[in-house]
């Protein structure tokens, strides 16, 4: 059908050379003229074509006295394929009429000629455009179907531009039919007329119900390869916005997934594999960042939509990434230009935020974002009225970036990021408000970053500078800081194995920078103020060999910080990864490797009584897993892991910190100075079932795990605050029909240990009781269980689009325990418990 | 330790806790008072140990004085008495509540609090303690008993505590001020006056306001309301004519005590003791 659309065309461009010849009846005085000629079918190869490949069809026509044709006549000795295609272009040709010697128009005969030749191209007869409806951007690739008066089917392809042609068609109504792929059906009607070109836009509705077996526009969910560490999942951003149970925070999925215990009153940390929130690390394509979530837990620090993808690996990261003990999630921004402008604005319960990404030139883009939170002015009124003396937290965060893609695929970046949160704790002084506690947090990041294919190796190199900041103005006389200003160097160059040849990976990571730091809260200890220089500078390589089936990544990572003229403290971790394809479904995974973490400036300057001679803390994980992929979409993940912790450092727990864990803490509290005689040992296995289909994306994850700390050698073992032997999660969403989605997450899991009170004592003059804790985890709040529903629903104009959603946490209205808590007198255990189901509406507006 | 705040923090004092703090359910030390409040630190006070007892048990009762130094909280005491700190025993008197323990704050010379009192200032870095058992309940007095006292018990309340229940003992300390100032300009203990008729008798759910008055008070002060049986709908209210809302239990029949606490925020501490009946 197509070879028969194109050589139409081909004939009308050319254009029927049509002429009026001396005609048959009695002659007028002027003869009909010829006016318009529709477009000839030209015939195909299979045709009897004489070699020059044109065919003049000499044709008898009678012109009526209004210009209307009366008949059409051709010699016998044309053959057939000729014939007809002459004859019906001559039955839809407009001419003139004759006119006799009065200037009277009458009708007449005359011989027109028709040629039809087998080079040229039709006239072009419908030109169009076909687009999302909703949004700037084009449709590419996808057929439109063109169907005539007379029943006959034409396709065209639109390309990457979205364009389609159809030419050479008859004169009549037309439909232009488009579906299927992820297309709701959609048809718009089209009047061709002889030598008009009809344009159009056509407009869908991308519909996800009309999934074909092809994925269409959907993303694919998994890397098509495993990188060689265990177990990095990827989530692509446009599923993980519409999971159920984070209020479409792409960050906080990841606490859906294996290896992840539930963090108390729905915030967003990230408890990995037994290990603390401030033992994991953030990074934004593998620059580090000071913190992901906004408040440790309401938002990811960076607006969703600059996100393409959020990898979370729970441990045994590569030689990559170090100065952390846990686990890791990376956020990847966007790399690519995008074809089409794409702005969007979103508002909920909690927050506002306007996104937009547009190209600024064939190669370049530019992408802005901002967000900022009103829970402030949703609770306040509320904290008011119930005279509570808080002022809801505000947090903001900004991010602007300039992208060039070249041709060659190099990519050149330029990006700023901001956040900032405050809170306050109001009272009053003097007869006036005024903040009796007031935290603020901050950090900004401009980073310039270079990543080219150099031969065989990707080359990066990513310079980044910033300032991180947290200050604590307490009673107005009482305050904590921490500045860190900072640049952070990446020139990494990285080859992927072959099985021609081996895979390498070499870099330096460094990090060097000014921290300073008080604390003058007479309450939590002496005064401690200090500014200090650092460096931090690190190496690392890995080499990967592929011996037929058995992929192994042997790496060294050697670490060090340097206060000048205060300490030293250094690291060298060996890493080892192996891959063993059993064959295109099982898969392998082994994997062991030591991660170390170096003092911080405050734990080793003597400004602070720290300890100059403190060692890095150290982390030996090491895990084994099956990985199966029995069908397309599905995918199964059993992993066993056992990590041990030395010098882990502890002491001077009764000083003031920043962090955000524990949020409560039971038990005694070591005041003694900072040593490295902390262990812990940590073991449990996951175990992730995943399905990705059109109609359904869905999990289940399950860890079951144990970890203990000791805090000196002979001391008796404690549970880690946040133990969690058994984290249940099942998580599904469904695209319906409509544009509509549905979405829900059940969770069980273990109640956190607390040290319980064993007795209490009294000062008697302010009345207060101070608990007196056990020394051991002993007790363990009640287990978790909850049911988060999400909807969402998509209102797709002809300009833009409008999603609105509903996410509702806890719909299950289960008053779990979150935080142990007692009376007053600590005689009774009353813990908090979690807000009740907060329905979060969002609205967001795309175009 | 302070953690990072929690951003929404939900600090709400309901009706329900306010009452159940003013509760006495166990053997609870109720009031530390020392007469005379302020005193040089070689001249004789009692300490009054105020003791509820709703069980009725009995309770034995220990006080030490520890003026904590260095980094390991340790009491000079200890070392100013080379390790045999002083320490005093009492039992509590059903009929008053109380035991009355003869004490000497501090019987030595200690330059550097000599040195604070000379210059005419007074001195508060000591603290008084006091430790009520039920009998037999607690190794400290058998401690004492044969004189095998482990002072850094007595400077560390959380080591005292270690092992036992909460059931049946009772921990309390308060500041001592030591001053060399003339007696008669030094601060006196209130006296507590109750502006209606005792014993306080109601009706099993309903509730009766209770005024008293306070006098002999330096500043103004602040009486804590305690019960054996009901509770108060407020934990505290201002001196000198504090007015608290005793509210009965729903079940009738019962019958124990109140005790008003006004503290003068100058070490000055008196206690009125009251019967409480619920028809």
């Amino acid at each position: 059908m197509r070879v028969g659309l194109c050589a139409l065309a081909s004939l009308l461009l050319c254009g029927a050379a049509a002429h009026a010849d001396t005609p048959v009846d009695a002659p007028p005085l002027s003869l009909p003229v010829l006016e318009a000629l529709p477009a000839v079918r030209v015939p195909g190869d299979d045709a009897p074509w004489p070699d020059t490949g044109v065919v003049d069809v000499r044709l008898s026509v009678e012109v009526a006295d209004d210009g209307t044709i009366l008949s059409v006549s051709a010699p016998d000795d044309i053959p057939p394929a000729f014939r007809q295609p002459a004859i019906d272009a001559a039955r839809g040709a407009r001419l003139s009429p004759a006119h006799d010697a009065t200037g009277q128009p009458v009708s007449a005969r005359i011989e027109l000629v028709v040629r039809i030749d087998r080079a040229a191209p039709p006239p072009l007869s419908i030109e169009g455009t076909l687009l999302a409806a909703g949004s700037s951007a084009v449709l590419a690739h996808h057929e439109v179907e063109a169907t005539g008066p007379d029943g006959h089917v034409l396709v065209a392809t639109a390309n990457a531009q979205g364009h389609f042609q159809f030419a050479g068609l008859a004169d009549g109504p037309w439909t232009l039919r488009v579906g299927g792929g992820g297309l709701r059906p959609t048809q718009l009607a089209v009047d061709v007329r002889e030598g008009t070109v009809q344009t159009v836009d056509l407009r869908v509705v991308r519909d996800a119900a009309f999934q074909a077996d092809t994925v269409g526009e959907e993303i694919i969910v998994w890397r098509p390869e495993v990188e060689s560490t265990v177990t990095e999942r990827a989530l692509p951003t446009d599923l993980a916005r519409v999971l159920p149970g984070t209020n479409g925070d792409v960050v906080k999925v990841v606490q859906s997934l294996p290896g992840v215990a539930r963090a108390p009153l729905g915030t967003g940390n990230l408890i990995i594999r037994g290990t603390a929130p401030e033992d994991s690390v953030g990074f934004v394509d593998g620059t580090p960042l000071p913190m992901v979530f906004h408040f440790g837990g309401l938002s990811t620090v960076i607006h969703g939509r600059s996100v393409a993808e959020v990898g979370y690996i729970p441990g045994n990261a590569g030689v990559r990434y170090g100065r952390f003990l846990g686990g890791l999630v990376d956020i990847r921004t966007r790399d690519a230009r995008p074809e089409y402008p794409e702005r969007a604005v979103h508002i909920d319960l909690f927050q506002a935020g306007l996104f937009v990404d547009t190209p600024a030139s064939d190669h370049s883009a530019v992408t802005i974002s901002a967000r900022r939170s009103y829970i402030d002015t949703v609770l306040q009124g509320a904290l008011d009225a119930r005279g509570v003396p808080v002022r809801a937290p505000v947090y903001s965060d900004v991010q602007a970036r300039w992208l060039r893609v070249g041709d060659d695929g190099t990519r050149t970046e330029l990006l700023f990021l901001r956040s900032h949160d405050t809170f306050e704790y109001m009272g009053t002084e003097y007869g006036e408000e005024d903040p009796l506690v007031d935290l603020d947090l901050r950090f900004w990041r401009l980073r310039g970053r270079l990543v080219q294919r150099v031969g065989d190796f990707e080359h990066e190199l990513s310079i980044a500078m910033g300032v991180d900041t947290e200050s604590l103005q307490s009673f107005s006389y009482d305050d904590a800081f921490e500045q860190v200003a900072s640049v952070t160097v990446r020139e990494e160059w990285y080859r992927p194995v072959d099985t021609d040849h081996l895979g390498l990976r070499v870099g330096l990571d460094l990090w060097s920078g000014r921290e300073v730091f008080l604390y003058n809260l007479p309450t939590y200890g002496p005064y401690e103020g200090g500014a200090t220089p650092f460096h931090a500078p690190a190496l690392y390589g890995e080499v990967s060999a592929k011996l037929g089936r058995l992929t192994a990544t042997p790496g060294l990572r050697g670490d060090l910080v340097v206060y000048p003229l205060e300490a030293v403290a250094g690291s060298l971790d060996p890493r080892l990864h192996t891959r063993f394809d059993i064959d295109d479904v099982w898969a392998i995974l082994v994997a062991s490797g030591t991660y170390s973490r170096l003092p911080a400036a405050r734990q080793m300057l003597s400004a602070s009584e720290g300890n100059p001679s403190l060692l890095a803390e150290r982390a030996w994980q090491n895990s084994v897993g099956i990985e199966v992929l029995p069908y397309e979409g599905v995918r199964f993940e059993l992993t066993g892991f056992a990590n041990v912790h030395d010098r882990r450092i502890v002491g001077r727990e009764d000083r003031f910190q920043f962090q955000a864990t524990p949020f409560f803490h039971s038990g005694t509290v070591d005041d003694g100075p900072y040593q490295n005689t902390g262990t812990a040992t940590i073991f449990g296995g996951e175990l992730l079932a995943r399905m990705d289909a059109p109609r359904f994306t869905g999990w289940l994850a399950a860890t079951v795990s144990r970890s203990r700390r000791v805090d000196a050698p002979g001391e008796a073992s404690t549970l880690f605050q946040y133990d969690q032997p058994l984290v249940l999660t099942a998580l599904g969403t469904t695209p319906l029909p409509k544009n509509w989605r549905l979405g829900s997450r059940l969770r069980f899991t273990s109640g956190n240990p607390y040290s319980p009170v064993a007795n209490r004592f009294q000062n008697m003059e302010s009345r207060e009781f101070v608990p007196v804790y056990s020394p051991l985890t002993t007790e363990r709040l009640a287990p978790f269980f909850g049911i988060d529903l999400r909807v969402d629903k998509t209102f797709t104009f002809e300009h833009w689009r409008l999603t609105t959603s509903l996410d509702i946490q806890n719909i299950s209205i289960r008053p779990n325990p979150e935080l142990p808590a007692w009376n007053s007198t600590y005689t009774a255990f009353e813990p908090i418990t979690g807000l009740p189901p907060i329905p979060v509406f969002g609205l967001e507006g795309a175009w | 330790m302070v953690t990072r705040l929690l951003p929404v923090m939900l600090l709400v004092g309901c009706d329900e806790e306010v009452y159940a703090s003013t509760q006495i359910t166990s053997l609870q030390i109720v009031s530390m008072a020392s007469e005379p409040p302020e005193v040089s630190p070689h001249e004789s006070i009692d300490l009054i140990v105020t003791i509820a007892d709703p069980h009725m048990s009995g309770a034995e009762v220990a006080v030490w004085m520890c003026t904590p130094v260095g980094d390991g909280g340790q009491c000079l005491e200890s070392a100013a008495y080379d390790g045999q700190q002083p320490i005093a025993t009492g039992v509590r008197d059903p009929d008053t509540h109380a035991a009355a323990i003869p004490f000497i704050p501090l019987d030595v010379q200690v330059a550097e609090i000599n040195a604070v009192i000379d210059s005419g200032k007074p001195f508060w870095g000591t603290l008084a303690f006091a430790l009520a058992c039920k009998p037999g309940l607690c190794p400290l007095f058998d401690d004492i008993e044969a004189g095998t006292v482990n002072p850094d018990h007595l400077a560390d309340p959380e080591l005292l505590l270690a092992g036992l229940p909460m059931d049946g003992v009772s921990l309390g300390w308060r500041t001592m001020t030591l001053t060399s100032e003339d007696p008669d300009y030094r601060n006196d203990n209130p006296t507590i006056t109750p502006m209606f008729d005792t014993p306080v008798e109601v009706a099993a759910g309903s509730s009766r306001d209770l005024s008293f008055q306070v006098d002999e008070m330096t500043g103004s002060g602040i009486a804590y309301p305690l019960t054996t049986v009901g509770g108060f709908s407020t934990e505290s209210a201002p001196a000198p004519t504090p007015s608290l809302t005793w509210v009965a239990p729903e079940k009738g029949g019962q019958e124990g005590f109140i005790y008003v606490v006004v503290d003068d925020g100058f070490s000055g501490q008196s206690v009125w003791i009251g019967e409480a009946i619920v028809r």
